[in-house]
């Protein structure tokens, strides 16, 4: 149990709902089809609100993007699950307002974010595409 | 031909009043399909009693009235009245019970792309969201009532929610028991006067995106996490009160990336934090009461060009901290009852400067644990040595004119 204690465990943790805080805009997380945390190599893990905060963290230099070790957002269709940011869908719509405002909403299965589309509408965009949209690279 | 168009045109306007009519619903009625039958101009005065609906939608410019509060009770099934058009009132209604959606925002009162509306003076009890505001201009929310028992913030929606509205006056309002009492998201040019906000969840006032508007008069006591403002430029914040906000992530007033604002005349009194700033600009603090709050203001380094001036700070544990060595901010004129200087000129001013940043604030600022050793011994000693040879304390965060009196 000691040596799990000190050794840098890369594993992400749960969000909190009622309690953790937006590392970025410092507001309380609550909204549990939305949030997103970032572990780093050294197992710091930055917790965020949404999706767009943790673009904007890593497009600001607050976290800087190689020292990452994994990127996990929210499951829209599992509520306060934690899926891989990187091979995630993401449904950008108007009907769809996330936390800060940039309408994004993160599915684990692209095939959920396309029912979801057909439902709403927007556009579904990869974890690539949110890089270039945010300029984070 | 003229002649014939305005006779026209004032048979058109007086066809319109000779139809608009007033239309009784009586319980046991069906609000729905009598709103669905009415046409414009129309009143709808709905009688004391129960009625069992929801997706009541108003398509035409209608007012609907009710008389000795009759309540519209949702059972749980999805939002209840749903307004789409130009000048329709909703007045006087107990509405009830929304329901709850994991994916949509449901609530009581929507009002969707739509001007001149007005809510007022209903009372909203345990719906997701209360009212819903979506794409309105020039809409007035006034004297509603909006209560929930939510237990967690994300079973919760906000009380007033405005998204992408301008110029909407939300007044005389009184929210408790939901995720934020006030929300505003991409709102402009608005005014919120006189509401109160108590025990919501998270904020009682939350917006963001949301340049020019007022808030004046308000009263926000005891919300999960105080008040929180952000991402926003020309904010004017007159005469509030931001009270006994407590806890690990509360704030009397959280401000993220405001600038050219204006906060006067407010009191922040038994709060955690009473103002927390991080990457403020061009703010004017003035005036204001900071009364008995764990931390009257902390001001991060990435704050500049802010003026702090006549306030009155008092029985707060700390007044002011920061995290930076560095100052860019302006304070003067400001009553700090820690203060020990004099006043040999008897201009009401101390003639010594006033440093109200201590080194055991900034300790507790970097390890928040270290609190436990406040008003200790070697506190006091650590200050004393601070005092005689400064090293960390922002050497440019003085008050060079503090007032020996409160500041009226």
């Amino acid at each position: 149990m000691l040596t799990a204690g000190f050794s840098c465990s890369t594993e992400p943790e749960d969000i909190n709902f009622s309690g953790d805080q937006c590392s970025l805009c410092k507001m309380n997380i609550s909204d549990t089809k939305f949030g997103a945390e970032i572990v780093t190599k050294k197992g710091k893990i930055y917790k965020y609100d949404a999706v767009e905060c943790m673009m904007n963290a890593l497009s600001l230099g607050n976290v800087a993007y190689d020292d990452a070790a994994g990127f996990y957002t929210i499951d829209a269709s599992h509520p306060k699950h934690l899926t891989d940011a990187v091979n995630a869908a993401y449904l950008i719509s108007e009907k769809l307002p996330s936390p800060m405002g940039a309408n994004l909403t993160a599915f684990g299965k692209k095939s959920d974010a396309e029912s979801k589309q057909k439902e709403f509408g927007g556009e579904v965009q990869s974890w690539n595409d949110l890089l270039l949209k945010f300029k984070v690279k | 031909m003229k002649r014939i168009y305005y006779i026209l045109i004032i048979l058109a306007i007086a066809n319109i009043n000779i139809c608009s009519k007033d239309i009784i619903v009586r319980p046991g009625g069906s609000i729905k399909s009598v709103v669905e039958s009415s046409e414009a101009g129309d009143r709808v005065i709905v009688k004391e009693g129960f009625y069992k609906e929801y997706e009541i939608v108003i398509n035409k410019s209608i007012e609907l009235i009710g008389e000795g509060n009759p309540t519209i009770d949702g059972i749980s099934k999805g939002e209840i009245i749903v307004i789409r058009a130009d000048s329709v009132t909703v007045k006087g209604f107990y509405v009830n019970n929304s329901g709850f959606s994991g994916m949509r925002d449901y609530a009581a009162i929507r009002v969707e792309n739509s001007r001149y509306c007005t809510i007022s003076a209903n009372k909203l009890v345990n719906n997701y969201f209360g009212i819903y505001l979506a794409g309105c201009n020039d809409c007035t929310v006034i004297y509603n009532e909006a209560m929930s028992n939510a237990i967690s913030e994300s079973s919760s929606g906000n009380g007033i929610h405005l998204w992408k509205c301008s110029n909407i006056s939300i007044l005389n309002n009184t929210i408790t028991g939901h995720r934020d009492g006030i929300y505003f998201e991409f709102v402009t040019s608005s005014l919120v006067q006189n509401n109160s906000t108590f025990r919501n969840i998270r904020y009682g006032l939350h917006f963001m995106f949301s340049n020019g508007c007022d808030y004046e008069n308000n009263v926000f006591t005891e919300n999960g996490a105080g008040v929180a403002v952000m991402y926003t430029k020309n904010v004017k914040m007159i005469n509030n009160r931001f009270e006994n906000n407590w806890g690990a992530n509360s704030y009397g007033l959280l401000l993220k990336d405001i600038s050219d604002s204006f906060i006067y005349r407010n009191t922040f009194a038994g709060n955690t934090a009473g103002v927390y700033s991080e990457g403020v600009t061009r703010l004017n603090i003035v005036n204001n009461n900071f009364t008995a709050n764990g931390y009257a203001l902390k001001i991060l380094g990435n704050c500049t060009d802010d003026t702090i001036k006549n306030n009155n700070f008092a029985g707060n544990t700390f007044d002011v901290t920061t995290n930076s060595s560095r100052n860019s901010n302006f304070f003067a004129g400001n009553y700090w009852d820690k203060y020990k200087g004099y006043d040999l000129d008897k201009d009401g001013t101390g003639d010594v400067s006033y440093r109200p940043v201590n080194l055991f604030s900034k300790i507790v600022e970097e390890t928040p644990e270290s609190v436990f050793l406040l008003r200790s011994f070697i506190v006091d000693l650590l200050d004393a040595a601070e005092k005689v040879v400064p090293v960390f304390i922002p050497e440019t965060l003085i008050d060079d004119e503090p007032s020996m009196e409160r500041v009226d």
